[in-house]
C-alpha cells in the first residue's frame, strides 16, 4: 500500500518535472516548451575504500578527513565524475586554456624588485632573524584514529548527512579600517 | 563626496545582511579626495574579498586567511581606483569561491536585501554565490560598481538572486593579477552594475592586457556592427531542463518575445554536451583546486596551528583547523583524480571533455550571435530550504552558468522581471561569442529598456 502511494507521488512529481510550459497572455512560443531531461546515467563502480587509501588521500592533500562522512562525500563525487565515460573522447586533445591558439606574450627580462623584505615576511605568523620557520621535515604524515570503513562504503544505506549550517553560530566580527 | 557619503550611509545600515567582511571607509573618503584632484568623479566600489588590495586584509571568507594582508594590490582594483574607485570595503563571499550561496564563509552568510528583515537570524532570502557580498552591495546602494570573480557562475547567479546586472566577460580581458585564484583557467573577474551600460563602462575601465598576467587580453571595444534587426538569437533548448520552474520559463519565453519585437530572429539550437559541463568542471576544478590550495601551509602566511611534532603535521593541522568542509571536500577529490593511476581515466579526460562542450559552444555562433538562456531554475530560495535539501539547489543552479566558463565567452545576467508569487527578482543571460563584450551588453541594454 505505502509502496504504491510512494509509486504514485514519485509519478506526480516526474510528471510536474516534464510538464509543458505555458507562456504568458500574448506570448509566443519561442522557447522549447517541453522539458528535456539533464539526467545522465551511472556508469562504473566506485571502489570500496580502505584505510591505506585514506591515509594516501591525507597525506596528498595535507588535510585529514574529519568524518565517515566526509570520506562518503569523496565516494559519491567519484560516482559523479564516472559519468563523464559516457563520452568519446577518442583523438581529443585535453584542452588547458581556450587561448591554446594565441601566441604567449613575453615580457622583458628586466629586473624588478616588488617587495621589501619586510613585505615578504610580515603575514608569517612565526619567523626567526628574518627566516620562516618550521617543525623538523621529511617524516611522513601519520595515520590517525581509523574511521569505520563500513559506515563509508556503505553511507548510502546507513549515512546520516549532516550539512553545514551557519545559523547559531556566534558572528565573527568585522574590523573597521 | 556625496554619493561616497551615502555608500558609506548604506553600508552602516544593512550590516545585518553581512555583505562585507571589512570595512574601509576612511579608505574611501581619502580615495574620493584624492580623485576629485585629478578631476575624476568618484564611484563607490566594493571588492570581492578574493582580491588583493594593499594593506588591508584579504581573508577569501576563510580562518586561513582571516589576518592576511597583501602587500600589493590587483591590477583590476587599481585601475578602478584610478579611475575614481572608492573601495567602501571587501565583499564576503563562500569560502575561497566555492558555492553558490555564499553562506558558509568564516565571517557568516551573507543574506539577500530582500529577505525579511525581522527573522533574520533564523532565515534569510540566499543572496547567491559566491560573489554574494558584492552582488547585495549594488543592490543595497553600498556600491555603484562591484568586482567580483565568475568562475562556474559566481557573479551571474548571485546578479541574478539580488536583481542587478552581473556581466562576466570573455576570459582574459580583466587580468587576474592579485585574484586568489580558484581554477586559473576558467576564474574570470567579473562586473555588477545597476545597468549594463554600466557595466561596459567599469568593463571598460578595468580591461585590457597586463604584463603581469600572461593569460591577459585586450578586449575588443568598436560600437555594435549589427543591427537588431540583423542579429539572430539562438535558444539553446536543453537548457530548459527538469529542474526550470515555470515562473524563469515564462520570462526567458518573454524575452525571446521581446526581442523579436525589437527585429532579431529567433531559432532554437541544441548543445547536447551541456549536461556533462558541471560533471566536467567538478573533476577539471578539483585537480586545480588540490592545486591551488597547495600554498596554504601557514609558513609565509595563513593560520598556523600549534601542532610543531613534524612539519606535515603542522601544514596538515594548519589546514584542517581553518579551511571549511567545502573546500576540504574539494581538494580531497582533487588529489584522487591527480593520483597517478587516477589521472588520465578522470582528469585528463575531464579536459578533453572540456574541448569538446568549448567548441560545441563555439560551433553554436557560427549560425547565431547570441544565446538566450535563464540564469537559475527560479528565483533564489530560503537558506531553510537550502539547507534542508542538503545545498542540492546550488548544482541545479550551476547548470545555467558554468558551461559559459569552459567556453571562455561573455555573459550577462539580465534583472528583467519578478516572480509574481514570491516578488524576487528573475533574470535571463545572453551569451555571445569569445571578445563580443560590447555586442553581449548592447542587445543586454536594449533587452532591458523594452521589458
Amino acid at each position: 500500500m505505502i509502496n504504491r502511494f510512494r509509486c504514485r507521488c514519485l509519478l506526480r512529481t516526474t510528471i510536474r518535472k516534464f510538464a509543458r510550459k505555458t507562456p504568458i497572455a500574448n506570448d509566443k512560443l519561442l522557447v522549447p516548451d517541453v522539458p528535456e531531461s539533464s539526467h545522465v546515467d551511472d556508469i562504473g563502480e566506485v571502489p570500496s575504500f580502505d584505510h591505506k587509501l585514506i591515509t594516501h588521500l591525507e597525506r596528498l592533500s595535507l588535510i585529514r578527513f574529519s568524518s565517515e562522512e566526509a570520506v562518503a562525500n569523496l565516494r559519491e563525487s567519484i560516482r559523479i565524475a564516472n559519468r563523464l565515460k559516457h563520452i568519446d573522447v577518442e583523438g581529443v586533445q585535453p584542452m588547458i586554456t581556450v587561448w591554446d591558439n594565441m601566441e604567449c606574450p613575453l615580457r622583458d627580462d628586466v629586473l624588478s624588485c616588488e617587495l621589501e623584505r619586510d613585505e615578504v615576511l610580515e603575514n608569517a605568523a612565526e619567523t626567526m632573524e628574518d627566516y620562516f620557520v618550521t617543525p623538523p621535515g621529511n617524516i611522513p604524515l601519520g595515520a590517525e584514529k581509523p574511521l569505520d570503513l563500513k559506515l563509508i562504503n556503505e553511507w548510502d544505506k546507513l549515512g546520516q548527512p549532516n550539512p553545514p549550517d551557519p545559523r547559531g553560530k556566534l558572528e565573527v566580527k568585522t574590523n573597521k579600517k | 563626496m556625496e554619493r561616497i557619503e551615502s555608500a558609506i550611509t548604506s553600508a552602516i545600515r544593512h550590516r545585518p545582511l553581512n555583505a562585507l567582511i571589512t570595512e574601509t571607509f576612511d579608505l574611501a573618503r581619502h580615495q574620493a579626495k584624492e580623485a576629485i584632484k585629478r578631476g575624476q568623479k568618484p564611484f563607490p566600489l566594493v571588492v570581492k574579498d578574493c582580491y588583493a588590495l594593499k594593506g588591508v586584509r584579504a581573508t577569501c571568507a576563510s580562518k586561513m586567511l582571516k589576518d592576511y594582508v597583501p602587500p600589493y594590490t590587483a591590477t583590476s582594483v587599481q585601475r578602478l581606483i584610478d579611475s575614481g574607485g572608492c573601495v567602501i570595503g571587501k565583499g564576503n563571499m563562500d569560502e575561497y569561491s566555492m558555492g553558490t550561496s555564499s553562506a558558509l564563509g568564516h565571517f557568516g552568510p551573507v543574506k539577500n536585501g530582500l529577505s525579511n528583515l525581522e527573522k533574520l537570524d533564523d532565515d534569510w532570502v540566499v543572496a547567491g554565490g559566491s560573489s554574494g557580498g558584492p552582488a547585495v552591495s549594488v543592490q543595497m546602494g553600498i556600491a555603484d560598481c562591484s568586482i567580483g570573480s565568475d568562475t562556474g557562475g559566481s557573479v551571474r547567479n548571485p546578479a541574478a538572486f539580488t536583481g542587478v546586472f552581473g556581466f562576466k566577460p570573455t576570459y582574459g580581458t580583466i587580468s587576474r593579477y592579485g585574484l586568489i585564484p580558484l581554477v586559473n583557467s576558467l576564474d574570470a573577474p567579473s562586473i555588477f552594475a545597476q545597468s549594463a551600460e554600466e557595466c561596459w563602462r567599469f568593463f571598460e575601465i578595468a580591461a585590457g592586457q597586463d604584463a603581469n598576467d600572461s593569460t591577459s587580453i585586450d578586449p575588443k571595444t568598436s560600437l555594435l556592427s549589427k543591427k537588431l534587426s540583423d542579429l539572430v538569437i539562438g535558444i539553446p533548448k536543453e537548457y530548459h531542463n527538469e529542474s526550470l520552474t515555470d515562473e524563469a520559463w515564462q520570462l526567458w519565453n518573454r524575452a525571446a518575445n521581446i526581442l523579436t519585437r525589437l527585429g532579431a530572429k529567433v531559432q532554437t539550437v541544441s548543445l547536447p554536451l551541456t549536461k556533462y559541463s558541471l560533471i566536467c568542471y567538478h573533476v577539471a576544478s578539483g585537480g586545480d583546486i588540490a592545486s591551488n590550495m597547495a600554498r596554504y601551509d601557514s609558513v609565509a602566511y595563513g593560520h598556523r596551528s600549534s601542532n610543531n611534532q613534524s612539519t606535515f603535521e603542522l601544514y596538515s593541522s594548519s589546514r584542517t583547523e581553518s579551511l571549511n568542509s567545502v573546500v576540504k571536500k574539494r581538494i580531497h577529490f582533487g588529489n584522487y583524480f591527480l593520483m597517478k593511476k587516477h589521472r588520465k581515466e578522470y582528469f585528463e579526460r575531464a579536459l578533453k571533455v572540456r574541448r569538446l562542450i568549448a567548441e560545441e559552444m563555439w560551433k553554436a555562433f557560427k549560425e547565431v550571435d547570441l544565446l538566450l538562456t535563464p540564469t537559475a531554475c527560479g528565483v533564489a530560495p530560503l537558506f531553510s530550504q537550502l539547507h534542508g535539501e542538503n545545498f542540492a539547489r546550488e548544482s541545479d543552479d550551476d547548470f545555467y552558468t558554468q558551461p559559459v566558463n569552459m567556453a571562455g565567452v561573455p555573459a550577462v545576467s539580465i534583472p528583467l522581471g519578478t516572480s509574481p508569487s514570491s516578488n524576487l527578482p528573475l533574470s535571463v543571460q545572453l551569451i555571445g561569442d569569445r571578445l563580443q563584450d560590447r555586442l553581449v551588453l548592447e542587445v543586454a541594454e536594449q533587452l532591458y529598456k523594452a521589458r
